[in-house]
């Protein structure tokens, strides 16, 4: 399995906002979901894959290839979506398709036309008259239909209903069948990555907390609930976060089963996506 | 480049009707000027100012679509995405002009007062005009996003006038030496403004490398 896009060492500084020294490894067959809370970094990490924004460090690298210095041939290979659809509204799915021939030399009118029709996307319907659904989709088949190797959602799926949501999610799972296709996801919607990702990012204030496996973290991570005093006796390894509350504490666990070995008569639960990230954000360090 | 300039035509195919709509109006208005020289001017100065409406209006959309993010996700240089608008504002100039002429062409045949020179100068003058303004708008629109830059053009444009009108009131008289050097800048003016539109091009270049989207 090649690695379709690496990243090292990025960095981008803003007045009161810094993404920290990035580093990510994307396998091809699999999603990457990255998940945050707002202002985390989550789009910053994606422009500057996509060179939206000037990095003031480090390096992308896309199926082998520099993000900088091949740029153009590379973006031949990469799909984008982003939260709001970019085409303008006076625009019908026949001009887009249309214009996008000319830009992207895979561009394959066919693929584009079978993605609308398995959509429901109107062919001679102005934009403007798309619902917020519709809109994604059509964006989604136009990242597609050039073939991409590579596709980057920012935020894509997060603003639709759970009917369209599941739809665009399945296409994702096929997508991704071939082992040279690869999706980075961004979301902070933790139930979609939950049910297609393969490896989960995290990025708080700026810094990734961690790249793994959707299944290693699902088997490592878990929420400690216990009383304040009987916490405060506690041996605090594996422990990462801790959110106070009025009946006792929650503490976020790196290591499940070796705490419930050493405290077999206290509750460790395993912890979702939500509550890692939740745990992250609002608990204090120890 | 191909595909930008297929984008910007379907973009602007419904805007482009209300525009024919306007110059309709004008051509009506344009029939009853007796003074074929003067006819000829406006309709020239009216199509030259219909297309760089136009222009100003492409980027105008794209800014409300936020299309500038999602191009330059596209195997595009940043150079050939620039470079569209500047085809783009030539077309619609050479379109403008090309229609205004044939019009005048056909007005000034039908009163029999066709002077095919006088024709070829006036259009020839509004080109060039035209070309100087978009050398100026394009980096300024560019730069400051269609909304801020429309005071911004007019206060470029405005200076030039009420200098004009500053040296008008004061009754200042040019030097015969500052009159013909002034006719000589004259016929130097096409190359100066071709060679503005290129430097206007690399600083609008050098102005969306420097974006953030």
């Amino acid at each position: 399995m090649d690695t379709i896009l690496e990243i090292q060492g990025l960095c981008k500084r803003y007045d009161g906002f810094c993404l920290d020294h990035l580093d990510l490894s994307l396998p091809g067959g699999a999603i990457l979901g990255l998940i945050g809370e707002n202002g985390a970094g989550k789009s910053t990490a994606i422009k500057l894959i996509l060179n939206l924004i000037h990095r003031d460090a480090g390096r992308v690298t896309i199926l082998g290839k520099d993000g900088i210095r091949d740029e153009v041939t590379i973006k031949e290979q990469v799909g984008v979506v982003f939260e709001d659809s970019c085409f303008h509204e006076v625009l019908k799915a026949g001009q887009v398709s249309r214009f996008m021939r000319g830009i992207y030399r895979n561009w394959d009118d066919g693929l584009f036309w079978s993605y609308c029709e398995r959509f429901g996307v109107p062919r001679d319907k102005y934009i403007k008259e798309f619902s917020r659904g519709m809109k994604m989709k059509l964006s989604i088949a136009a990242a597609l239909a050039h073939r991409p190797k590579l596709l980057l959602l920012d935020e894509a799926v997060s603003g639709l209903d759970p009917v369209v949501r599941n739809e665009i999610l399945d296409l994702f799972l096929e997508f991704i069948q071939d082992e040279d296709h690869a999706i980075l996801l961004s979301s902070h919607i933790t139930s979609d990555l939950d049910r297609v990702a393969d490896y989960i990012a995290f990025l708080h204030e700026g810094k990734l907390v961690f790249c793994e496996s959707k299944d290693e973290l699902a088997e490592t991570y878990g929420i400690l609930r216990c009383g304040s005093e009987a916490f405060a006796k506690m041996d605090r390894t594996d422990i990462v976060r801790v959110v106070r509350r009025e009946f006792g504490v929650e503490a976020l666990v790196t290591n499940r089963q070796a705490v419930r070995r050493r405290h077999p008569d206290k509750v460790v639960d395993r912890a979702s996506l939500e509550d890692i990230m939740l745990l992250y954000i609002r608990g204090e360090g120890l | 480049m191909r595909g930008l300039l297929w984008k910007e035509l379907a973009v602007l195919k419904r805007y482009a009707r209300t525009i024919l709509l306007l110059g309709v109006f004008y051509l009506v208005l344009a029939y009853f000027n007796q003074d074929t020289i003067a006819m000829t001017g406006f309709l020239g100065g009216m199509s030259i100012m219909l297309c760089v409406i136009l222009c100003y209006a492409s980027l105008a959309y794209d800014e409300q679509a936020k299309w500038d993010k999602y191009v330059c996700t596209m195997p595009l240089s940043r150079a050939k995405i620039v470079g569209s608008k500047y085809v783009l504002a030539l077309i619609a100039v050479g379109v403008g002009l090309l229609l205004s002429g044939l019009l005048c062409v056909v007005l000034s045949a039908l009163r029999e007062q066709l002077d095919f020179l006088a024709l070829v100068q006036i259009l020839g003058s509004l080109a060039v005009a035209a070309l100087i303004l978009l050398a100026i708008l394009l980096p300024v629109a560019i730069r400051f996003g269609v909304e801020k830059s429309r005071f911004i053009i007019l206060g470029i444009v405005l200076i030039p006038v009420l200098l004009g009108l500053v040296v008008q009131q004061m009754g200042l008289t040019l030097s015969a030496g500052a009159v013909s050097m002034l006719q000589g800048l004259l016929w130097a003016m096409p190359v100066i403004a071709v060679v503005l539109y290129l430097l206007s091009f690399a600083l609008s270049l050098r102005i969306y490398r420097r974006k953030e989207f």
